[in-house]
């Protein structure tokens, strides 16, 4: 690797790393030192990272260089060097989650995620930035990497612009209401939310107990299966976790995944209305490919997906007050403005108002079941525009302007109310070059379907290889 | 004056969504979310 640069190496994947630590062309050590000079270098203008755990890192670095010298590897993620948002307890270090308001206090333990990924010998270099308690889609200070002048999208923002801008090969991000596929999508990489309860929530701060989950952002589709697989699985210690088998989430990948014959719901009538031109010439030319491969594209009708982010504002907004009820009081003052309102908006609804949008809910899941027959998957668009300029008020979507956060998750909330586990892959760019993504969801745990759908897009499209500029 | 501030804009906004959301269950004639004795925190 003696001609290898630093941007080269932080550029790879983490199949093609793990590849190289393999064949014993790449030390997990040579894999962190690019990282951290390739952090030095972009990190003074994309801001993803709250801290870097430099030292921290070097020495489980150096651990996994011993295990590999001694092809005693642990799997693929080890060596890997990997961050995750601000809401994962981290031992040793403060949870921020954003916000001036919570304690500076370390944690003495890891969050269950962290820890696993330690256990697959994972390098942790640190973490990265959440909008403020994980309440919006902007997340300041961290920027986009395709252009600097816009958001990263969030709230697992961080995470985004990290992993595309080549200082993290895979990020940890939750999803409430799309955060993991939105800062996905708008920074050009793959974000996967697996179902509600397969990866714990232990030493996760919340934002919706009953809507929170964590998962990768990665520039693969193989790479974020890699991670899944590695802090997927039943805790005991998280009330919210489901005792399911964990599947091999790779298994279906091969050389030249076949598409042929595989149904794919698609929910036009709920997407369509919201799509920014340029997101529909993309999204119409990725169903294209899905057709030339074989695949048989079934409408579906769910009209009950239109209320379902009057249900998403309910629970979010009173969970979150319900969980923030002291630290709002003492130290609300501290809060950004839009996270005061959204506070002051869980305050605002009545007990019968949560009730009913928890009734709404089951509407939708029963609606999402029953669409779900006789087909393997649904897909539509990430996200109905580009990402926003910082600061640039609001977005206009159709014949509405919405704020930042109602206009970026209007299509990925049906997966956070009804649990079902959902990919975004890079799918094109809009006319000012900023990234495009579409979105696949699953029937509840079987993450595997749409990892496999999602990974034959990849393998007959370019857009995944396209790297941001920073600029 | 008081950290978190319900504004009369805020509780309009609550007042509308809670206007919709008893219609829709109401259409729907949503049941409550179920209740599972078998299921308990580990903690």
């Amino acid at each position: 690797m003696s001609n290898t640069t630093a941007t080269d190496l932080a550029a790879l994947t983490i199949g093609e790393a793990s590849a190289l630590i393999d064949r014993g062309e790449l030390r997990p050590s040579e894999l962190l030192e690019a990282h951290l000079a390739r952090i030095a270098e972009v990190e003074p203008v994309v801001h993803a990272f709250v801290e870097v755990y430099t030292e921290e890192a070097r020495a489980e670095a150096s651990a996994a260089d011993v295990r590999a010298q001694r092809g005693e590897r642990l799997g693929p993620l080890d060596g890997m060097p990997v961050s995750a948002k601000d809401l994962l307890d981290a031992a040793g270090h403060p949870t921020r989650a954003g916000s001036l308001a919570t304690s500076e206090r370390p944690k003495p333990a890891d969050s269950e995620v962290i820890r696993r990924l330690r256990a697959a010998g994972a390098t942790f270099l640190g973490k990265v930035h959440t909008h403020e308690l994980a309440y919006g889609n902007e997340t300041p200070p961290a920027r986009n990497p395709w252009d600097l002048r816009r958001v990263p999208g969030g709230s697992s923002g961080g995470s985004g612009a990290s992993v595309a801008s080549g200082t993290s090969l895979a990020s940890i991000g939750t999803d409430t209401g799309g955060s993991i596929r939105i800062p996905a999508a708008l920074d050009g990489v793959v974000g996967l939310k697996p179902t509600y309860g397969r990866v714990s929530k232990e030493g996760l701060q919340p934002l919706s107990w009953s809507l929170d989950t964590a998962g990768p952002l990665a520039r693969r589709v193989q790479d974020a299966a890699i991670v899944l697989q590695a802090i997927a699985g039943f805790d005991p210690l998280d009330p919210f976790s489901h005792d399911v088998p964990v599947d091999d989430f790779s298994e279906e990948l091969a050389a030249e995944i076949d598409l042929a014959g595989v149904r794919i719901g698609i929910p036009e009538s709920f997407y369509g209305p919201k799509l920014m031109p340029f997101v529909g010439d993309a999204f119409e030319a990725a169903l294209a490919v899905f057709i030339e491969a074989g695949a048989v594209l079934v409408p579906v009708e769910m009209p009950e997906l239109d209320r379902c982010q009057d249900v998403m504002n309910v629970l979010a907004s009173v969970e979150s007050a319900s969980f923030n009820q002291v630290q709002n009081a003492e130290r609300g003052h501290l809060y950004a403005p839009e996270v005061r309102a959204a506070m002051a908006a869980g305050q605002a609804t009545s007990a019968i108002t949560y009730v009913n949008a928890q009734r709404g809910r089951g509407v939708v899941r029963r609606a999402m079941h029953a669409a779900f027959e006789g087909i393997d998957t649904m897909l539509l668009p990430t996200i109905a525009t580009q990402a926003p300029f910082v600061d640039g008020g609001g977005v206009e979507l159709g014949d509405q302007e919405l704020d930042v956060l109602n206009a970026l998750n209007v299509l990925t909330i049906p997966a956070n109310i009804t649990g079902i586990p959902a990919i975004t892959v890079p799918c094109g760019f809009s006319p000012d070059a900023m990234p495009i993504g579409l979105q696949l969801w699953g029937r509840p745990f079987d993450e595997r379907r749409i990892v496999s759908v999602a990974a034959a897009y990849e393998q007959r499209t370019p857009w995944h290889t396209r790297v941001a500029p920073i600029r | 004056v008081e950290a978190i501030e319900i504004t009369p804009e805020i509780q309009d906004a609550a007042d509308g969504l809670a206007a919709r959301l008893a219609v829709f269950v109401s259409e729907h004639d949503a049941l409550p979310f179920r209740f599972d004795p078998r299921e308990g925190a580990a903690r």
